[in-house]
């Protein structure tokens, strides 16, 4: 089975990527939601 | 909130915190389940809702003045861009403009049941998601800006799931019920993982497996529920693989983790609202073991009737009148049959009227049959 760590990565910096959503908060909490959503799709 | 609005909502609100709790409300509320069928209803495309999404819900809340609908309906449920965004096809609209499919997708193999009870997280995002999106495994800058694309898209679906809902609020004083997503792990398998064919075989073949897995994964899905507070708006549910599934499977593999789901939104104040997709009635001892108040079903294809003879007075339900007949019967046939639904379920309490199924598209929406009926629930006493 194959491991890659390349999504996780994109993932944890989307997490920090202020541009995208100022609000710390808000972001990691959009982020969660959107680890799900790619599960989901 | 103009004053005549705020107060149909608190009068609303009020009817359906006594209906959870198993109480007669001031009057029957209605649940249409309009999805879809409002876009096609109104004259638009899914497409147009998309590009235009002021025009979209203006237009399509237009429902809840046209019609005495107590609970407002998201008619755009799947990320659609999103799923585009990343070149999927789980999600995509009919050649109609209006309805939505579901195409079935199996990323996972029936041996890696270990992997995804070991860390599921790592799993799902370091395996599952790596063979459904190669595009992000690039390790590059554009990578990155596809991945950021779609989460852009995605946080435009929330924000626009939002906005219809709150304008429909704000404008129609209907309930917006939905608080939060609970998501059973083993229909999450079912769903998106191992497909219809996959799961039921594996029950057979990796069953302790299947279990451990379903226990890791609780973690990923008990955390949309950390921001319930209150009844309403709850926890939702829609329950797929437990039709299939035999009583003792249930027990084993759906239930244990599910139950946690259940006592999780109920401990912090909440309700889940479960919606069943087929036949459910073996369950309904399950569910009415949970504490009182803390569960409410939308009864699936079982019979009204028999239903309401189990479940008044041991949990609120929403059922069941048969979109088939709004559509095609004649409309005397159609009040009569609302009239008998009410008289069997609504003395008790505890019951919400609602659809069998929801209407998908324009053709599913009979206007003079449905007016009929609605006025005839709003006006039973």
């Amino acid at each position: 089975m194959e491991k890659n760590k390349a999504i996780p990565k994109l993932l944890e910096k989307l997490a920090d990527d202020t541009a995208f959503i100022e609000n710390d908060e808000e972001r990691k909490s959009f982020v969660e939601a959107f680890k799900r959503i790619l599960i989901e799709i | 909130m103009e004053p005549q609005v705020a107060s149909a909502y608190e009068k609303r609100l009020q009817a359906y915190k006594d209906t959870l709790e198993l109480k007669v409300p001031s009057e029957i509320l209605i649940h249409a389940d309009i999805l879809t069928a409002q876009i096609g209803y109104y004259g638009l495309s899914v497409r147009e809702c998309l590009k235009d999404n002021e025009k979209y819900i203006k237009t399509c809340t237009k429902l809840y003045g046209d019609f005495p609908i107590d609970f407002a309906c998201n008619p755009l449920i799947n990320p659609l861009e999103t799923v585009e965004a990343l070149n999927r096809n789980t999600f995509f609209v009919s050649e109609d403009g209006v309805t939505v499919q579901h195409m079935q997708d199996t990323p996972m193999t029936e041996d890696e049941y270990s992997f995804l009870a070991k860390n599921p997280q790592e799993y799902l995002l370091g395996t599952v998601c790596a063979r459904k999106f190669p595009q992000l495994c690039a390790g590059d800058e554009k990578a990155y800006q596809t991945l950021k694309e779609a989460a852009y898209a995605y946080k435009k679906f929330s924000e626009l799931s939002a906005s219809y809902i709150g304008y429909a609020k704000e404008h129609y004083g209907v309930l917006a019920i939905s608080g939060a997503k609970s998501y059973a792990p083993l229909d999450v398998i079912f769903d998106r993982l191992r497909g219809f064919e996959g799961t039921l075989t594996d029950i057979r073949r990796h069953g302790e497996e299947i279990a451990a897995a379903c226990e890791s994964m609780l973690e990923i899905y008990l955390k949309p529920l950390s921001g319930l507070s209150g009844k309403v708006p709850h926890a939702m549910t829609t329950v797929h693989c437990p039709s299939y599934l035999r009583k003792p499977d249930f027990e084993k593999y759906y239930w244990p983790t599910y139950k946690k789901m259940l006592k999780k939104a109920y401990e912090k104040g909440s309700v889940t609202l479960i919606d069943l997709e087929g036949n459910m009635r073996r369950y309904y001892e399950y569910f009415a073991d949970m504490p009182k108040g803390s569960v409410a079903l939308m009864v699936g294809d079982e019979d009204i009737f028999e239903a309401a003879d189990f479940l008044s007075g041991k949990i609120a339900y929403f059922g069941n009148y048969p979109i088939a007949s709004m559509r095609y019967s004649p409309k005397t046939e159609c009040v009569d049959l609302a009239k008998a639904v009410c008289d069997k379920c609504a003395p008790n309490g505890g019951f919400v009227f609602c659809m069998d199924l929801p209407a998908l598209s324009a053709s599913d929406i009979n206007t003079e049959n449905m007016s009929a009926v609605y006025e005839t629930v709003k006006g039973y006493r």
